[in-house]
């Protein structure tokens, strides 16, 4: 919740001082919730909710396309990654102030904001992975004509992994990482459905 | 006016992708593969008669794989090979000792050496081999069944032992995936007398010894009892008694006819006067904690430790006043880092600080340790030291290696056998 409280301030402050400008750069701010489906130990899928937040930043290579780096913040069951990631947008006018958006992200995202939580017995920690996230959705001009919104829905397939390990002594055993009696690794690729309304300005 | 049709074909698209988005994407959930990995010691049940027939070989010199307990005996290390044997190397010059031969013998955990015999432990027999050539040993003798408590069937000859294995479960399932991913019950079954008989038990002479001489008598400890042997004869032991311990028994250090032994509950002193029948003085207690003990004519020095092993400990150094042995008084506690083992050599003591390095104290004033620490060397990981005669010899993550401690204020290091799995600290 904190999390979200202010990212949302800083969507609010970014769009204000922003809001007038105008060039070849292109700026997109997108938030939303996302949804995916968990298998439970009895084989049943739940429905996972969590939050995306992304800023895309780049240049437009003419009118319809633009291509620029993103920067955001994921969160998933139990910790939060952050994408860094090329992005590419499409636009495909329809008519009056509408335009139907398109675009891929493909990049990396960082488990750094989650802390290596280590004490005498035990080491957790997160690791970040690849993400393809195709997206497609629908642009229009606000009526003063400063800034666009947008809404879009993305698939994101994101890679990530936890390990937990349970320190040990003795001599070092081959399949166990130096200094571990135990290891846990989670592998995960979560198959999200991303909703998310943003600005372009 | 006629309306261009394109428009309507983009909405009919995008409509469509949505509606695919929609469909398509519930059926596509998160795929998770869980895989656990963990060290477990695999109950292995063996036919003594079977290992009794088969050969002990002695072997030419081989690397060191894993180290165990370590004796020093003259101008020779006998290095343990936990379950496997001993290997044999000659320290004649601590600065380049050089690796002789290899005795291959099965199950054995501990050894000691009495007037060039060497007494080593094979499963439940006690061997007895003859290394006044030590490029010529000789199994002597072997004394069977002192060690019982290993059997799992005696009338059948069938022993229990436990073999160091990796393994690995898998499942689809994210654990606790609506909070942080939950800690999980540890499944290890590592039995705690193997890991910290064999793997972090270093030595006759060190701290952490689980044989001992003294008196013409060999000291054994297992996790509860002390079991008592007659070398007089040194080619013939001769088993004489068990004594209960309770249970959590480490290590056992000899000094002027008493047997100090360090459990994870506090330290026994045995009058050991009459040596073929210790007479328990008294118990020093302490919380539960990993603990070797060393101690000189007054004092003794005990390390408490917090391990995987000893999950509630704390990781200290106590001063016991042990004038009046039937009462042994805490003169004084230190905070440590995670100390294993140490050693005492006149009135310096070395700490085996784990993972952090290798401490050096000058003990004179036991009441102002902490202020006089000589050295902190924070490179060198090391569980266990040895103060022999050459050098100061420090098991840890570089293998065994050696210092002349000449200078007690400033170690030098000579040497250090490289190992293939040096122990994790």
């Amino acid at each position: 919740m904190k999390i979200t409280f202010l990212l949302s301030i800083l969507f609010c402050l970014i769009t204000e001082s922003l809001m007038a400008q105008q060039s070849i750069f292109f700026h997109q701010i997108e938030m939303g919730p996302s949804f995916g489906q968990v298998k439970t130990w009895n084989d049943e899928l739940e429905t996972r909710v969590n939050f995306s937040f992304q800023t895309l930043n780049g240049v437009h290579i003419n009118s319809k396309h633009a291509l620029g780096i993103l920067l955001g913040v994921d969160s998933y069951p139990g910790f939060v990654l952050a994408p860094i990631a090329f992005g590419w947008r499409g636009t495909w006018d329809i008519k009056g102030r509408n335009k139907f958006l398109y675009g891929m992200d493909l990049g990396y995202a960082s488990a750094f904001l989650e802390k290596r939580v280590l004490d005498n017995f035990t080491e957790r920690w997160f690791e970040g992975g690849l993400l393809v996230s195709p997206n497609i959705g629908w642009r229009w001009k606000s009526k003063k004509e400063k800034f666009d919104y947008s809404f879009s829905l993305a698939f994101r397939r994101q890679h990530a992994y936890f390990f937990e390990g349970s320190r040990g002594e003795g001599p070092n055993l081959p399949g166990l990482p130096p200094g571990f009696s135990a290891i846990r690794e989670e592998s995960y690729i979560f198959n999200s459905l991303i909703s998310r309304f943003g600005i372009f300005f | 006016m006629k309306k261009p049709i394109f428009p309507q074909l983009k909405w009919s698209i995008f409509y469509s992708f949505v509606a695919i988005l929609f469909l398509t994407l519930p059926s596509c959930h998160d795929e998770v593969k869980s895989n656990y990995t963990f060290r477990a010691m695999i109950p292995v049940f063996l036919d003594m008669n079977t290992v009794r027939e088969a050969d002990i070989l002695i072997e030419p010199a081989k690397p060191l794989d894993s180290p165990g307990k370590i004796y020093i005996y003259g101008d020779y290390l006998f290095i343990n090979e936990p379950q496997k044997g001993i290997h044999i190397l000659d320290n004649s010059n601590p600065s380049s000792p050089q690796t002789l031969n290899f005795i291959n013998i099965p199950g054995n955990v501990d050894l000691a050496i009495n007037s060039n015999f060497l007494y080593a432990d094979s499963y439940v027999d006690l061997l007895v081999f003859d290394i006044s050539n030590v490029r010529k040993i000789n199994l002597e003798e072997r004394v069977e069944d002192v060690f019982e408590h290993m059997y799992s069937d005696m009338s059948r000859s069938t022993i229990l032992t436990y073999k160091d294995t990796i393994l690995t479960s898998d499942s689809e399932m994210m654990w606790g995936w609506q909070g942080r991913p939950g800690r999980w019950m540890t499944m290890e079954m590592a039995a705690s007398s193997d890991l910290s008989g064999a793997s972090q038990s270093y030595g006759q002479g060190g701290s952490m010894a689980r044989f001992t001489l003294q008196s013409g008598h060999l000291y054994a400890v297992d996790d509860y009892s002390l079991r008592v042997f007659d070398v007089l004869q040194a080619n013939k032991p001769k088993h004489l008694k068990n004594i209960d311990l309770g249970w959590g028994i480490e290590t056992i250090f000899p000094f002027q006819e008493k047997l100090f032994i360090g459990s994870t509950t506090g330290m026994f002193i045995y009058d050991a006067s009459d040596p073929s029948d210790p007479q328990k003085m008294s118990m020093y207690e302490h919380i539960t904690a990993c603990d070797p003990v060393v101690v000189n004519e007054r004092y003794a020095f005990v390390t408490l430790r917090s391990g995987p092993m000893c999950r509630f400990g704390v990781d200290e150094l106590h001063v016991l006043d042990i004038q009046n042995l039937y009462a042994p008084k805490l003169v004084k506690a230190y905070p440590m880092l995670n100390p294993h083992g140490l050693s005492l050599f006149e009135n310096y003591l070395y700490l085996a600080e784990g993972k952090h390095g290798l401490k050096s104290f000058n003990v004179s004033d036991v009441n102002t340790i902490d202020t006089n620490q000589l050295e902190f060397l924070k490179s060198m990981k090391s569980v266990d030291i040895i103060a022999g005669p050459k050098s100061l010899i420090v098991i840890g993550a570089d293998g065994v290696c050696q210092f002349d401690y000449s200078n007690p204020a400033q170690l030098q290091k000579l040497s250090c056998v490289q190992v293939r799995n040096p122990v994790i600290v």
